[in-house]
Formats: structure tokens, sequence, C-alpha cells
């Protein structure tokens, strides 16, 4: 009798759960170090905001009002970022044998600001150098979707100081088709599981950075 | 009513999926959590997030033609417009807020309407207010006016919660209070009223219109007084409060876009387009509130048809409703202090 009251309850609360706000878009790059032990030590982050998030982070920091940002002038700001990054973990999720490895608080970090668009530029070391694994795996995301990584093609992951037998590749997030979208759009909402091929074109937003050493 | 606990417990969960402040450090994420990635409704706020942020990348590049030439200005009122639609089913936005809020006080359609299309305003407007103070007046940094906004978003979940507890309180009072609270119930007898029973084709006086023409007739003649002009100083009160409690906490993404606007030297732009983005989001909101009135109606219409258990289900919705509100603004309050 209160079925449909309650279903619209539970829509209510659906809504409220709603996650997708995407409001700060990254190009991203991504370094991994090696030291002479052929052990991972560091993940360089590359991370360039787009033009409108930009405007907003350097608004009112141009002190001396010369029209340049100075990098006194913008490393408060670097400061601010990697702080508040720390409860994201960074974005950052390195993965050897399926286990996580932890990382410490960024040893250098700096905003680059040409052309219109930030750079922040950061450096996270491992808080033990561990080797590559049989599987070795990166993933920068945002599991809230507040920030879109996109990675920048051809140059998404560089090996610095890798020994020559260990490569990259690079998977990039399952791009959702228009028929998938479609489909998904088509879906009722009170359908509570999706169908599995579609279950899985929507699980794989996130791209994946794989190092393999033969 | 045995489901009730667990209805409330689903309308507190979007504040435990997260206590969280913002990435950067600037620009606090909308009231956000990372559930609907795993849970029903994945497929579609996928889908909804990639339009979103297709229509995002367009607005700033509408923002940028517009440097170029006016006549973009038109493409960037179409997408703003888009935008706001698609921005407001994400978090936020008062969405949950407003729906319960017309479920617990029983407002009309029309005015769950105009309440939706005004807190999707007031929303505009706080964020036009901060961004012009920030940038035009004060030159602050985006960290003071992520501040500013997380101060505002700390104000609008008390709000929240008081609207709440406010409805709470007016739907838990013994009627007799409510009725004396009101002034006396008005009994006049206009001249011109006629009594203008129904009758169905047939000829014969149905019993639906027996009972209701014995009650009242709608010609300024009630003995028993309506609900609706009882209520009616606490409801306007009430919905202002609601409007305020959901307005005034302005959305990251209006604000990002006008302080972009005005780095553009488009303040015009930038107010125009977030004065669209709301106009969209109270499509949304109002599609939505309207969903929750038509569900509530027709929840009522499959009950018993006698009005003790209609009413039992409507006092049950309201309080449920109430609680929500109440809940609600508690748990995002607590979530947003922790992040402060």
């Amino acid at each position: 009798m209160l079925r449909i009251g309650f279903a619209l309850l539970m829509l209510i609360a659906a809504t409220g759960l709603a996650s997708a706000h995407p409001h700060v878009f990254v190009d991203a790059k991504e370094e991994i170090v090696f030291d002479e032990q052929g052990r991972m030590t560091a993940i360089r982050h590359i991370w360039q905001f787009d033009e409108a998030f930009t405007a907003f982070a350097i608004q009112g920091l141009d002190a001396n009002g010369d029209g340049k940002l100075s990098d006194e002038e913008l490393q408060p700001l670097a400061k601010v970022n990697v702080d508040s990054l720390k409860d994201y973990n960074y974005f950052t999720l390195l993965k050897v044998n399926g286990k996580h490895v932890p990382v410490k608080f960024p040893s250098e970090y700096w905003l680059d600001f040409h052309d219109g668009r930030l750079t922040l530029f950061y450096t996270l070391p491992l808080k033990t150098p561990t080797a590559p694994g049989l599987t070795t795996t990166l993933e920068v995301f945002d599991p809230e979707y507040f920030v879109a990584f996109n990675f920048v093609k051809d140059h998404t992951i560089h090996l610095a100081g890798a020994p020559a037998n260990c490569q990259a590749t690079y998977r990039p997030p399952h791009e959702l088709d228009d028929a998938t979208m479609a489909q998904l759009a088509a879906i009722p909402m009170d359908q509570r599981d999706l169908p599995p091929e579609l279950a899985d074109a929507a699980s794989s937003l996130a791209s994946l950075i794989t190092v393999k050493c033969s | 009513m045995r489901r009730l606990p667990a209805a409330l417990a689903l309308m507190a969960i979007p504040g435990l999926a997260f206590a969280a402040s913002s990435p950067f450090g600037i620009a606090t994420p909308d009231g956000s959590g990372s559930v609907a990635w795993a849970g029903p409704f994945k497929g579609f706020f996928i889908w909804v997030a990639a339009q979103q942020a297709a229509f995002y990348h367009q607005l700033t590049a509408a923002l940028k033609l517009l440097t170029e030439s006016g006549h973009a200005a038109l493409i960037l009122v179409a997408i703003s417009f888009a935008y706001g639609v698609f921005h407001a089913v994400g978090p936020g936005h008062g969405k949950a807020v407003i729906s319960s809020y017309l479920l617990a006080s029983g407002d009309t359609l029309k005015r769950g309407i105009a309440i939706s299309f005004a807190s999707a305003f007031v929303q505009a407007l706080t964020a036009i207010v901060v961004v012009s103070i920030g940038t035009l007046v004060l030159n602050v940094t985006a960290v003071t006016m992520t501040r500013a906004t997380d101060a505002l978003e700390i104000a609008s979940y008390a709000m929240v919660a008081l609207c709440g507890l406010w409805l709470l309180w007016s739907r838990l009072k013994p009627v007799e209070r409510r009725t004396a609270g009101a002034g006396a119930p008005v009994h006049v007898h206009d001249a011109h009223c006629i009594h203008n029973l129904s009758f169905s084709t047939n000829g014969a006086m149905s019993t639906a219109a027996v009972s209701s023409t014995s009650f009242s007739c709608d010609c300024g003649h009630a003995h028993t007084p309506d609900p609706s002009t009882l209520t009616g100083p606490l409801t306007f009160r009430n919905a202002l409060a609601a409007i305020l409690a959901v307005g005034i906490r302005p959305c990251s993404g209006a604000i990002i876009v006008l302080v972009f606007a005005i780095s553009q030297r488009l303040y015009w732009a930038g107010i125009l387009s977030v004065l669209m983005m709301a106009l969209g989001t109270g499509v949304t909101v109002a599609a939505l509130a309207t969903m929750a009135v038509k569900a509530k109606d027709l929840a009522l219409r499959f009950s018993a048809e006698g009005s003790n258990g209609r009413l039992r289900i409507l006092r049950g919705l309201e309080l449920a409703a109430s609680a929500g509100i109440l809940l609600f603004g508690l748990v995002m309050l607590g979530g947003a202090i922790a992040a402060a």
C-alpha cells in the first residue's frame, strides 16, 4: 500500500546520492622514478588544469599586480593543493601484485602558469622502494568524479631510470559509445541491476597504467 | 509504517558517504559521495556525468568565443540552460530537501514548482554575490572564496536541519493546538453563495458529492476550516526557509564559471550564464518535485478509501519526510563541520 510512497522516498534518497559533478578537468602525465637497483622509488604527477578552474585558482594571487604570477605568488597555492590532496590519497593507487603500495607526503611540489593554464608538478615518494612485480598497476582516478582526469596522448607514462627491460603501457578508460549511452539511458530508474555487458562498460572509467619488466 | 526506519536511513545515506573538503583546497564538491558509481543507478549517472562534462567544455568554449563575437551569446544561453538541467541531476542543489519539503508540508504542485525555481535562483544569486564581492570588490583568493562558500554551506545545512525540526514539530503538534494557533475559523455565509450540489449523469446524487457538500462548500462558507488557510502563514514562512536553506549554498560550478567569465572581462556574460543555469536547475528540481507530489497523490489514491486510514498514511508520509529533512540536515552539517 505504501510501496509507492517508499519508492518515492528511495528515489529522493538516490538523487541525493547522485555523484557526477566534474568541476576540474586535468590533463595528466605520469612518471615512475626508479633507483639503480631497479626499484620504484617515487611517482611524479604533472597535472594541467582546464582554463576555467585555472581562472578560479589564480584569482587574487597576483599580489604585486604586475600581471604575472611568480613562483612566490604560486607556491602557497601549491602547498594548499598537496595538503588537500593528501585526504584523497592523491587520487593515486599503485599496486604491486595486487597489493597497495603506500606513498609519503610530496617531497617537492610547485605550480607553473602559462598560456592561461596552471600545471601542478609534484613527487610522491614511495614509503619503501618497491620492485615491480608480476603485475604492477598505477591508477589515477577520482571515484567521486569531481576531478575528471584525461591522460595526454602518447605522453601518459614515462619510466625514469627504469631498467631497459621494463615497459609501461596505458589503457584508456573505456569510452562509452553512443549506443551504450543510449542503452544506459533507456534503463528504467527502478531497475536495480545493470545487465552484465552494460555493467562492464560502466565499470572501467578509470585509466590503467601497467608496468611490466620481462 | 514498519518500513519507516529503513526509509529514513536511506535518506541519511548521502551524508554518510563522505566527509570531504576539496581535493585541491579550493572549490568544494557539491556534497558528493562515491556511492552512486556502485549503486543501482550507476549507468544513468555515468551517462549524466558524460553529458555534464561535454556541456561544461562547450560552456567554457562559448564564453571564450564571446571575447571574439557577440553572437556567441545565444549559444552561451542555450548551453548554460542545458548544463543546468544535467548538472542538477548530480548531488546538491537541494533536490532531496525541496522534494521532501513538499511531501512534509503538503504544499500544492504549483507552489512546489515555484519553490523549486525560487531555490535555484537564490542559489544563482548567492554565487553572483559571493563572486562579485570576492573578485571585483575585495580581490580575494580562491582559498578565501572557498572558505566563504564552506561557511555558507554549513549555514545552509543548519537551516535545513532547523527546517526539518520545525516541520516535524508542527506535524507532531496536536491538531487542536494547530487550529487554535491559526485564529478562529471563519464562518461566513456569502450572500451569493449557491449550494451547488453535483449530480451524476443519471440524476442520482453520488455519495461523494453528498459527503463533500455537507461539510463545506467553496464559496466562503466554511464550517470546517480548510487546512490550507490554517497553515497559510506557517507554510509560507516554511517555504521561504526551505528556499533560503537550499539557496544560500552556492554551487561550485556557478562560481568557477563566473570567475572564469570575469577573468575574460565578460562579467555580464557570466551572470547571464549563471542565471540560465539556474533556470535549467529549476527545471530539474521542479520535475523531481512534481514526481514527489504526484507519487504522494498516487499513494494516497491507492490507499484505503476510509478517510482515517488515508489520513494516517498522509501523516506518516509527512512525518517521514520531515524527519528525513532533519536527519539529512544534521548528517550533512556534521560532515561539513568535520571537513571544515
